[in-house]
């Protein structure tokens, strides 16, 4: 009885941990995408994600990433109306099986659906 | 003291030839020393571990286990799962370990009732049992991977929908343990993670050389029969060393391609076995008996040679492919050559025992 019990308890916790290891460990695609949405007009914007070298993203352009595990931040640069420079950073989770497309220009404009799952 | 010497040299006839075949190939291939500690220290990380995994079945008298193949292909499904569902870095290693521990474990035990069944003759039964589950893992992976077994990633499946590719681009997990944590001893780079295993894996040894089982396992070594009547559960203990070494050899071989970083799905296994064990008898072991420093000072001398041999044989006969024949021929020729010491030392033992069992019969009788 006490075997069975280990055993199950042994199970139990290297299910815990290797579910915890696909998670963390688990890689997404995530594409920025920097085209006109709707009424809102896209701008040259430089973006990192996750601390990572800034990079820039032209108009009418769409870039990816691979980022790992399910809570990353998201820092964008651009130039506002007035010429002056911004900064916005965000912060956004992925399920374990989740890709996602990030829409600049709505984020840009303070929508809440900035970034939408791929599946 | 004369035959303190020979019997030195007998021992050690195996690690004092490659010395001197070292020390000749040195100055001949024109490698640097601080080029060779690089490529030594490289593949005593990438190496060691699987050679560690020989050592428990020697202790339990199975001999060299052949059959670690057996692990390497549960370290394998394991790697095709992770770049199946893109778990990267260390989480990804880690996760593979977990996926190969039952997978090693059945494929072990599968293993250890088998060699239960050809006692006497453990090392030929592990080497055709490799080769027969090496038909059932290619089974699986060319034809029930992506049919039966779901697999989604198209870069790891062939182009008819099932089956998976002949090589796979470990990229996800390409060095995690090695580049983990480095530290750098002037120019050499030390893989930190990957000694860190290696070193808890000795520790692991020792201690286990200690424990009960351990300390059965022994006993089993040197005699099954003397074991089982002081009560040792003979079948079990030697299934648990199959089952411990196959799980190691898993872990090992996850260690050495990660540190590769390119699987080839079909046969990075199958020359394992054979490169692990004439690494352990390089080093000193024999089929009875091994030691974590054989199994170092193997690693050091074989690989050496590894690196030495190509250079070498270019630089001798300007071609490469000389070194690689060369590597290949010590290989098969160490292992056999150690195997005929052994077996040459059993009828010398034995031979002793005759005559020290008709010297102490006559000594009786003259004094009746």
């Amino acid at each position: 009885m006490k075997i069975v019990r280990n055993w199950i308890i042994l199970i139990a916790v290297l299910t815990g941990i290797a579910a915890a290891l696909f998670i963390s460990g688990k890689q997404h695609k995530v594409f920025i995408d920097n085209k006109k949405v709707g009424e809102y007009a896209a701008i040259d914007v430089s973006y990192s994600i996750n601390g990572e070298k800034a990079k820039n993203i032209k108009v009418n352009k769409k870039a990816m990433v691979y980022v790992k595990g399910p809570k990353h931040k998201l820092i964008i640069e651009f130039k506002d109306d007035t010429g002056k420079d911004v900064i916005l950073e965000n912060e956004f989770k992925l399920t374990p099986t989740e890709d996602a497309t990030i829409y600049l220009p709505l984020l840009i404009n303070g929508e809440e659906d900035w970034i939408k799952p791929n599946n | 003291m004369e035959n303190k010497i020979k019997k030195f040299l007998i021992n050690n006839v195996v690690p004092i030839f490659m010395v001197i075949i070292i020390l000749l190939s040195i100055p001949i291939s024109g490698l640097s020393i601080e080029y060779l500690i690089q490529e030594i220290i490289l593949r005593l990380s990438r190496n060691l571990f699987l050679v560690l995994s020989l050592l428990i079945p020697i202790i339990a008298g199975m001999g060299l286990n052949f059959g670690i193949v057996l692990g390497a292909m549960a370290g394998q499904i394991a790697l095709i799962f992770i770049t199946d569902w893109n778990v990267v870095g260390l989480q990804g290693f880690f996760l593979a370990v977990i996926i190969t521990l039952p997978i090693a474990a059945l494929m072990g035990y599968v293993g250890g009732i088998v060699l239960n069944r050809a006692k006497g003759r453990e090392m030929i039964t592990s080497m055709i049992l490799g080769f027969f589950i090496n038909g059932v893992y290619q089974l699986l992976v060319l034809y029930g991977m992506g049919k039966v077994i779901p697999i989604k990633n198209e870069a790891i499946l062939l182009s008819r929908g099932h089956g998976i590719r002949n090589a796979i681009d470990l990229k996800n997990i390409r060095r995690a343990l090695d580049d983990g944590i480095t530290f750098n001893i002037g120019q050499y780079s030390i893989p930190v993670l990957t000694i860190l295993a290696i070193v808890l894996l000795c520790l692991f040894i020792v201690w286990f050389r200690k424990t009960k089982l351990g300390q059965d396992m022994r006993a089993i070594g040197q005699d099954i029969e003397v074991s089982k009547s002081s009560g040792i559960a003979v079948d079990r203990t030697r299934i648990l060393a199959i089952v411990i070494s196959t799980i190691l050899a898993g872990i090992g071989q996850l260690i050495f391609l990660q540190n590769i970083g390119t699987m080839n799905t079909y046969n990075s296994h199958e020359q394992i076995g054979m490169f692990a064990i004439a690494a352990l008898l390089i080093g000193g072991a024999t089929v009875s008996k091994a030691s974590i420093p054989n199994a170092l000072s193997g690693v050091v001398l074989f690989h050496t040679m590894f690196v030495l041999a190509p250079r070498a044989g270019k630089e001798l006969i300007g071609s490469a492919q000389i070194g690689e024949y060369f590597r290949v021929f010590i290989s098969y020729g160490i292992i056999a050559l150690v195997l005929i010491l052994h077996q040459w030392r059993r009828e010398k033992e034995k031979e002793a025992e005759r005559k020290r069992i008709l010297e102490m019969n006559s000594n009786q009788a003259g004094g009746n």
